[in-house]
């Protein structure tokens, strides 16, 4: 069963890929659809959070990440909020996600339609934000008369294992919000103590190193090691490293993906 | 082409196929129940009250077929074409359907209202499984088949629900399909709209398309379906052509609860017994007037000054049975005993008939008074009857019974009951005539 759905899953990816753009778009769209100056705002607000980031850890606490490279003043700003951005990506989506197919029972009551389609969406709209963020640090980076490693190439590639864990979760905890109004609980618990297990605000180094392996086992660590190793450090990740996290995050993938299979037959019953 | 055919070839096998379908629901008082449901599930037990909207459903459509199905609200009739359209899925039993499906189950309901109705059309097209590239090609047909298209670029909250369902149709209009399913869907919208809905339907059907419709609308059901349906609490009551069912399911319509449950179980176990009722016997059995306990008003309402009591007002036919389904043609009494607590001079007995919405059709009164001898003044008690002939069409009618004082230019009730009977009137089925009343004798073309 899981074979066929998931054959049909991935031809889908490509014979739906419009109504996918279009969904994600839309998802993208309503939150703006009103407002006066629209997508402006998300690019405002990440503005602003760098710079805040940038006049607080730059000049009030002058503090360095430990790491190889010279970032300037901005250095620790842009690889915390790098960190911010990678990390967005995923918990916008969980965030989100829960709610994703219990607020369409058009799509789920009325007409034929995938809905695992759904929280692909959520994490593309998440995705779409986390790209303008990106664009920040690449701007932050010129700013800094530094020229943005060519490495940055290797994005999609480093990118492809976090949209294999967010997509895996996403997919769990929306089939679940479905039948469970506590899942919005329980994601945003689940969001939080991943954010906190991932070396985001503070470096690997300074965790004490018998706790090193809880971070470590955290797929969400090397993700986020990564995404900076490219955009901002100019370094080839390890491609064993690489290899070993995105099998990792794929097998995420696919018991979300199989958790959501064996629970969508009962949307339509309990929507 | 509007619900262009994928593959026009008519051929004689089924393409729609239930066998022994069933759907139950789990019912739960609260959230914890359903919690521990889901929980208990996991460890492989059962746990809650099971539902059944559908039990043992068995038909087959063939390919060009119209069928539609009836039943009252909670029949089950939405839950079945959820099914047949691969929505929900059976708890048992096994559903075949071949051949592209295009249900529409509720028009408009998944347009975004701050979307525009250009950007709706794209999305509504895109979820029923349209490609960018060929809603792209037909946007402009659908537009145009809308009639809206000076709406078009406002936003959907903007519009009318009129518009609203235009727009929806028209999309979903433009879908290649062979099986068309719906749900009520053509009930709201403009009259002129409306017509224009049907006539596409009636082109799909020409060209071959197969069509399963729940519809209230009975003259729709009358003239668009090759088969009807009857569903009660989720089983197929009967299925036959049209004229046969409906002439059913206008006797069960009104009746209470338990008695179209009683009379429903009946029916279907005729069936099985193979002793199925044929049209001439149908028409028979529904000719005879007589008496439907299910058939009561539920707006009966009395006053007056309490110095004259109507009891009993009914009809009856010639030979003094009780009756509340009449047939059109026949004469009837209508009947009631009014009891005075004090002598009068002279007073008006009267009826009148009424519509199930309330116009009044026709009413009578009589004036009894001393004078004319009629009235006695020792006795107290008398019976009213009015005989007439019931050139009712088909339907459900109400009537007023009521006693006024003597008094020549207004009525002064002094006993009056609204909504006194219901009764329900069966036309043969050769009467041709049309709202509420007959008329006619006789046509004569020469």
């Amino acid at each position: 069963m899981l074979k066929n759905e998931l054959f049909s899953l991935i031809t889908m990816f490509w014979t739906r890929r419009d109504l996918i753009l279009m969904l994600s778009r839309r998802e993208i769209d309503l939150r703006y659809k009103g407002a006066g100056l629209g997508i402006v705002w998300a690019i405002i607000a990440l503005l602003v959070q760098l710079l805040i980031f940038t006049f607080i850890f730059g000049f009030i606490f002058k503090t360095r990440w430990p790491v190889e490279g010279n970032t300037g003043i901005a250095g620790y700003a842009l690889i915390l909020f790098s960190g911010l951005v990678c990390f967005s990506v995923f918990s916008e989506t969980i965030s989100r996600v829960g709610l994703s197919i219990i607020s369409a029972p058009y799509l789920v009551k009325k007409v034929i339609f995938p809905v695992e389609l759904l929280p692909i969406a959520s994490m593309n709209a998440a995705l779409f934000h986390a790209s303008i963020g990106l664009v920040l640090i690449i701007f932050a980076l010129v700013f800094n008369l530094q020229a943005p490693p060519l490495t940055i190439l290797l994005l999609p590639f480093v990118l492809l294992p976090l949209f294999l864990f967010t997509l895996g979760f996403a997919w769990f905890f929306s089939a679940l919000g479905v039948f469970l109004k506590d899942t919005q609980f329980l994601s945003t618990l689940i969001s939080q103590l991943l954010f906190y297990a991932t070396p985001i605000i503070y470096p690997l180094d300074m965790v004490p190193e018998n706790f090193h392996w809880i971070i470590l086992l955290n797929p969400l660590t090397h993700c986020v090691d990564m995404f900076r190793q490219v955009v901002l450090f100019g370094l080839v990740p390890n491609i064993l490293n690489w290899f070993f996290i995105t099998l990792v995050c794929f097998v995420v993938a696919m018991v979300g993906f199989y958790l959501f299979s064996r629970m969508k037959h009962e949307f339509a019953d309990v929507i | 082409m509007l619900f262009s055919k994928e593959n026009s070839s008519i051929s004689e096998s089924p393409i729609i196929n239930l066998c022994g379908v069933s759907k139950s629901y789990k019912l739960f008082q609260n959230n914890r129940e359903r919690l521990k449901y889901y929980i208990l599930r996991l460890l492989g037990t059962n746990y809650g009250k099971d539902f059944w909207a559908l039990k043992e459903i068995n038909f087959s459509v063939s390919a060009g077929e119209t069928v539609g199905i009836i039943g009252v609200n909670g029949s089950g009739k939405s839950t079945l074409l959820q099914i047949v359209s691969g929505i929900l899925e059976a708890t048992d039993g096994k559903v075949q359907v071949k051949g592209k499906v295009v249900s529409l189950l509720e028009l408009g309901a998944g347009f975004s209202p701050e979307f525009t109705g250009r950007e709706n059309i794209l999305f509504n097209g895109a979820i029923l499984g349209m490609s960018q590239k060929e809603i792209r090609l037909k946007e402009k047909e659908i537009i145009d088949f809308s009639g809206i298209e000076d709406f078009i670029d406002q936003p959907v909250r903007t519009y009318s629900s009129g518009m609203y369902v235009r727009l929806a149709f028209s999309v979903a209009a433009h879908l290649d399909a062979s099986i068309l399913i719906i749900d009520e869907a053509l009930s709201v919208g403009d009259e002129a709209f409306v017509r224009k809905c049907y006539k596409r339907l009636e082109d799909f059907k020409q060209e071959g398309g197969t069509i399963l419709f729940v519809s209230h609308a009975l003259s729709a059901i009358t003239a668009l379906s090759d088969r009807v349906i009857l569903l009660n609490k989720g089983r197929i009551v009967m299925q036959d052509i049209p004229r046969v069912v409906l002439n059913f399911y206008h006797k069960i319509s009104n009746s209470t609860e338990k008695v179209r449950n009683d009379m429903c179980t009946k029916k279907s176990l005729e069936a099985i017994n193979g002793d199925d009722t044929d049209i001439s016997n149908t028409y028979h059995e529904a000719a005879r007037a007589w008496f439907d306990k299910g058939l009561k008003s539920e707006t009966y309402t009395s006053y007056g000054s309490g110095e004259v009591i109507i009891a009993e007002p009914h009809f009856c036919t010639m030979d003094e049975k009780k009756v509340n389904v009449l047939v059109q043609g026949d004469t009837y009494f209508l009947k009631y005993r009014i009891k005075l607590s004090r002598e009068y001079n002279n007073f008006k007995v009267g009826m009148l008939l009424k519509s199930s919405s309330g116009i009044e059709l026709g009413g009578y009164f009589s004036i009894v008074s001393n004078s004319d001898n009629t009235l006695s003044a020792h006795i107290k008690e008398y019976e009213v009857s009015f005989k007439f002939i019931c050139n009712l069409n088909s339907g459900v009618y109400f009537s007023n019974v009521g006693v006024s004082d003597g008094s020549i230019d207004k009525a002064n009730y002094l006993a009056r009951v609204v909504d006194a009977i219901m009764f329900k009137v069966i036309a043969l089925p050769e009467n041709t005539s049309t709202g509420y009343v007959n008329f006619i004798q006789s046509v004569d073309i020469v």
